[in-house]
């Protein structure tokens, strides 16, 4: 009975103790996190000439909103670029979470003989690859992504790493008995996998889910690759193309004319405008983290 | 997966099956889930798999007018550049160890921020700080380098303003390679501490409460519940997830070291990895062959490393090996 | 079973990635698209509206329909190597010298023209001058139609004459006034800063800190962009020197060194973020070492005219320095016809109407009349509200490719600077001697690669005045690029200069001063 409650006071006292530690350390870590964005969302609101000369404070020198003013100037490239991005986004996420669970739940069936192996051949291409050239005409030449949707769709759909994870899960939360026994009881293996193994894989769905998102929202390689309409801009690249082209003239020397180069607190508001509203994002999908996941090796 | 299951489930049907088929009669017993696998296969097949018959380029000299297979074969001529540099041990030796420190130290403190924030009981302080340290990974590196040259910079920066205001010397951080080192790492851990932390809260929260309730029956602390539960529950995460970074240790983080480092030779002795390396050789004139031979030579030791790892992982304990 | 199946892809495979597309004779009663691509990121808000208006006219008098594209600059060699290889169909694709033309026309990744100009296009055979056919040619065959707009494109030194006159500081006219009036204006403007020179990686001379491009000003040199650490005489182009290893090259490194002490730029100068342009126009900066071209500094007044009409500057071209201009080379802006287009007729149509019909070059280059630009009863161009918010500024296509004297169009003040500075200059033009050489570094590449390396690690801080030791930066920066093969290339390099200056006859000449 006394060591019961003393048990009870220790406890208390390291979790309290711990916590304190905790909310220190977590402090400290997000400060250090958001210190530079401090700087980006001071810099934007910085009068350029003076943002030039003084360099980025962690409060305006000279209040200015004049960046953001001339960015909504004319918001078509952006709004455009937000919008596509987002569909881009939704409809990337959503097949590629199809196509990764189904591979996941055929990759754990134990009496799919061919599992380990088809697991080695999707690991494989992490280490190998044929390079940047050949994959490029690939996909430009024969399969014709050049300023198609596509191009910015496909090559995201999945890696690996996320194929093996979903699999991980799947065998860990879906025990093989069930599996058998539906079988047993008639049901195909399509049935199985849409009535038995999707309903009970929350978690796992957002978790691939959330990284093939990111993966999509912060893509501007593929657009700088194969896309040319600037209508069609992700907006990662419409931001890239944006802080690169002034890059690009100075290093090269050359003569951009009449063209307007962004000044710095331009870029700086284009950055605040672009990564701002993700803010809101993270908060929406931790919800789904209720239980957890597992992750386990490739072969299967 | 690990061996019980094997004995388990997995034994009991095989046994079932007809003994030693081929691969059709697989194919029509199991047609649904090939079926299933359809997607899978045509996306590795188009994005990887066919691409790889590009690995040719390495050893021939191209030219656009004979493409592929015309262009004259030129054995391991294009590997030239990378030997020639007389620089390729101490790019490939940068290349692992940024990777290797940036694969521990991050996983390390991943693994520590989340479980700290597993353990607090603030739920709204959770929330804000878990998105502020994600918040990070969506700013690009280009935008990183404006910051870290606003802060270093002598003349202006934020450091140096900050130094002066207390009486002490600036500092030439530009002029200090010793120093881009450590930098290098703390740029990369601020950008991606958010990402992996998701995937360990995620298998912490999948770890069953009984554990923990139990341990507190036995009067373990928060620490020995930490030290003895929560770590060991996580080891199999880490190792994955080493091997999956282990995979591409010889590709290095390219845009941190090309947007922060840049055209700043004075800072190449020590942050110079494989892939800027070849960036800036084959900027101006890019060159297939040449390209393609550095991709293949990462690829080669890459595949090495991995192997090795690999089996060494296998001889102390087969169910974290990678296969 | 399955080694079978990557077999058989294996096999597709290869006649996929050979096959080739032959060239037919062009049936104007076929309808086709002409695809056509510059370079140039950020394009202007209209570029989609005006390419489709163009598109639309050449439906009606090709019967093609125009695909117009930009294709990202930052990574341009790159760029342009998957796309030429990939043979994705391309017509038409911009190409000059700072981008490679020469070694992308070695490798093969353009078609010769040479026997279908004449005759399906006439006009723009007869309107490019002999001088720039010949010019062009690589390996003996014309792989560019090259832009035949004479244009000076010198570096020259840029200040703040308004700061001048209130300091008192001496013209900038030769390297002791451009260093007096650095010191003057580091004396009396404390947050300024005097200067914002940076690296850069321009082609082919490789990577440098840009005080180097002060330099054009004081060597009469064939050409500022003898790579290699390697100089050629003007007056006597038959040699080649060593100036990397001659005293004034040292001299030169301490001069920088003394400027860099005195902190004419920035100690992080190496890492800039800014460009001098930004940083010149925020008032930051009072001077550049190294503005780039007549035009450049037309419309850089122009600019500040609207955003600093209190400011004056001014610009000294570092050919009047040295009484030597040449005018530019002929493969400095162009258009090639990539070995794998479709449709290299029609294609080639397409571009003379671009460049000889006034319509067709007046909307690709200046957009819709009334819409984006009007042209004044004086003939000047003037824009419909203002440079900074237009939606399709002057030359907003980056179609530098086809410029042509007879349509262009200049704002009041731009047209008359420019005529100027190219009146003074035509008082002492010499000769290009430069233009028609390429360099074929493919027997040494390998050896190219570790020197351009090298040098992008070491040379740009001597440069800078970056060092502690100037001397022995020097030694140790020689010492790696021999080690890395420099004396290979420079032998390759040298031999291939004395054979085109023995083949196109290049005498000595005198040099008034």
């Amino acid at each position: 009975m006394k060591t019961a409650v003393s048990n009870r006071i220790k406890k208390a006292k390291s979790q309290i103790a711990f916590e304190a530690f905790g909310y220190c350390i977590i402090t400290l870590v997000s400060l250090f996190c958001i210190f530079p964005l401090v700087l980006i969302v001071s810099g934007s609101l910085t009068e350029n000439s003076i943002l030039m000369r003084e360099g980025y404070k962690l409060w305006p020198a000279e209040f200015s909103t004049s960046a953001y003013k001339q960015l909504f100037e004319y918001p078509e490239g952006i709004i455009a670029a937000y919008s596509n991005t987002i569909v881009i986004t939704i409809v990337g996420t959503a097949l590629g979470l199809w196509f990764i669970t189904m591979t996941g739940y055929v990759l754990q069936r134990k009496d799919f003989r061919y599992r380990g192996k088809i697991s080695f051949l999707i690991y494989f291409p992490t280490i190998f690859s044929g390079g940047l050239v050949p994959w490029y005409m690939m996909l430009s030449k024969y399969l014709h992504f050049t300023n198609s949707w596509w191009a910015r769709v496909f090559p995201l759909l999945m890696t690996p790493f996320l194929i093996i994870l979903m699999r991980t899960f799947i065998s860990t939360s879906v025990p093989g008995e069930i599996i058998e026994s539906a079988k047993i009881d008639g049901a195909g293996d399509f049935k199985i996998y849409y009535a038995i193994v999707l309903p009970v894989i929350g978690p796992a769905l957002a978790t691939v889910g959330l990284f093939l998102a990111l993966a999509y929202w912060n893509d501007w390689y593929n657009t700088s690759l194969f896309i040319t309409k600037k209508s069609m801009y992700s907006l990662q690249y419409y931001l890239y193309d944006m802080l690169n082209s002034a890059r690009f003239a100075q290093e090269m020397g050359i003569y951009t004319g009449d063209i307007q180069l962004p000044t710095e607190s331009i870029k700086m508001a284009m950055v605040v405008v672009v990564t701002g509203p993700i803010i809101f994002l993270y908060p929406f999908v931790q919800r789904y983290f209720v239980t957890g996941i597992t992750v386990g090796s490739v072969k299967g | 997966m690990s061996r019980p299951e094997r004995m388990q489930g997995g034994a009991a049907v095989q046994s079932a099956l007809p003994r030693k088929k081929g691969f059709l009669d697989e194919l029509k017993r199991n047609k649904i889930l090939f079926v299933m696998l359809i997607p899978t296969f045509v996306y590795f097949l188009l994005n990887s798999y066919m691409p790889m018959v590009g690995i040719y380029f390495a050893f021939t000299r191209y030219n656009f007018r004979d493409g592929l297979f015309g262009s004259p074969f030129v054995g391991l001529e294009n590997f030239k550049f990378l030997y020639k540099s007389g620089k390729l041990f101490s790019l490939t030796a940068n290349t692992i160890g940024y990777n290797v420190a940036f694969i521990l130290i991050a996983n390390i403190l991943q693994v520590a921020m989340a479980i700290i924030l597993s353990r607090l009981s603030s739920k709204l302080f959770k929330r804000i700080t878990q998105s502020i340290i994600f918040l990070p990974y969506f700013v690009s590196y280009v935008i990183l380098n404006v910051i870290v040259y606003n802060i270093f910079n002598y003349e202006v920066g934020f450091l140096n303003g900050l130094l002066t205001r207390f009486g002490m010397e600036p500092y030439n951080a530009y002029g200090e390679p010793g120093i881009w080192r450590y930098l290098m790492v703390i740029f990369y851990v601020w950008k991606n501490l958010g990402y992996g932390m998701v995937v360990y809260l995620a298998t912490i929260t999948g770890i069953s409460n009984d554990l923990y309730e139990a341990a507190e029956i036995d009067g373990a602390n928060v620490i020995q519940q930490i030290r003895y539960i929560t770590i060991p529950l996580l080891f199999p995460t880490f190792v994955i997830l080493l091997m999956f970074a282990l995979g591409r240790i010889m590709r290095g983080q390219f845009d941190l070291f090309y947007q922060v480092i840049g055209n700043n030779g004075v800072l190449y002795e020590v942050t110079d990895i494989l892939d800027t390396f070849v960036f800036r050789t084959l900027k101006q004139d890019f060159d297939v062959g040449m390209s393609t031979s550095a991709g293949l030579f990462q690829s080669i030791v890459g595949f090495f490393i991995i192997t090795t790892v690999n089996a060494l992982i296998k001889r102390k304990d087969e169910a974290y090996a990678l296969f | 079973m399955t080694r079978k199946i990557l077999c058989a892809l294996l096999a597709i495979m290869m006649v996929l990635l050979t096959g080739a597309s032959a060239l037919a004779a062009d049936d104007m009663s076929k309808k086709v698209d002409i695809t056509m691509w510059m370079t140039g990121s950020s394009s202007p808000r209209d570029f989609d509206l005006v390419a489709s208006e163009l598109s639309k006219k050449f439906e009606q008098d090709l019967n093609c329909t125009l695909n117009f594209n930009l294709f990202n600059d930052s990574n341009s060699s790159q760029r342009m190597t998957l796309m030429l290889s990939s043979g994705e169909p391309i017509d038409l694709i911009y190409s000059a010298n700072y981008l490679g033309y020469a070694n992308f026309a070695h490798r093969g990744a353009y078609m010769p023209l040479e026997d279908i100009l004449p005759e399906v296009v006439p006009d723009l055979w007869n309107y490019v001058s002999e001088e720039f056919w010949e010019a062009v040619k690589v390996d003996g065959h014309i792989y560019m139609i090259p832009c035949m707009w004479p244009e000076y494109v010198p570096y020259g030194f840029l200040w703040r004459e308004d700061l001048r006159k209130q300091y008192d500081l001496p013209v900038p006219v030769d390297f002791e006034t451009i260093e007096a009036y650095m010191a003057g204006i580091k004396a009396n403007c404390p947050d300024m800063q005097v200067t914002g020179e940076l690296v850069s990686t321009y082609n082919p001379l490789g990577t440098h800190f840009t005080t180097w491009e002060l330099l054009d000003g004081k060597y009469q040199w064939a050409d500022y962009r003898v790579p290699y650490g390697l100089y050629i005489d003007y007056a006597d182009p038959t040699k080649v020197l060593n100036w990397w290893e001659s005293d004034e090259f040292r001299e030169d490194m301490k001069m920088f060194k003394r400027w860099a002490d005195a902190g004419y730029w920035s100690k992080s100068a190496l890492a800039t973020t800014e460009t001098k342009t930004d940083a010149f126009q925020a008032g930051k900066i009072a001077c550049d070492l190294g503005y780039n071209s007549p035009s450049g500094y037309a419309n850089l007044v122009a600019t500040l005219k609207n955003s600093h009409p209190d400011w004056e500057i001014g610009w000294l071209p570092f050919y009047r320095m040295k009484k030597l201009a040449t005018p530019n080379d002929a493969t400095q802006n162009g258009f090639s016809i990539p070995i794998t287009a479709e449709n290299p007729e029609r294609a080639l149509k397409v571009l003379e109407k671009l460049i000889l019909d006034k319509d067709y070059f007046r909307l690709s280059q200046y957009g819709i009349e009334g819409v984006h630009y009007t042209v004044s009863e004086e003939g000047f161009y003037e824009y419909v509200g203002d440079a900074a918010s237009s939606a399709f500024p002057r030359e907003g296509s980056r179609l530098w490719g086809t410029r042509n004297t007879e349509f262009m169009l200049y704002p009041e003040e731009t047209g008359k600077i420019l005529t100027e500075l190219n009146e003074e200059f035509s008082h002492y033009t010499y000769p290009n001697i430069w233009t028609g050489f390429d360099e074929d570094y493919t027997a040494y590449q390998a050896e190219r690669a570790a020197v351009m390396n090298v040098q992008t690690q070491y040379l740009p801080a001597i440069q800078a005045g970056l060092v502690e030791d100037v001397d022995k930066a020097i030694d140790e920066f020689i010492q790696k690029m021999y080690d890395a093969g420099l004396e290979t290339v420079r032998k390759g390099y040298t031999e291939q200069w004395l054979a085109y200056v023995e083949r196109k006859g290049i005498q000595k000449t005198v040099i008034a001063e």
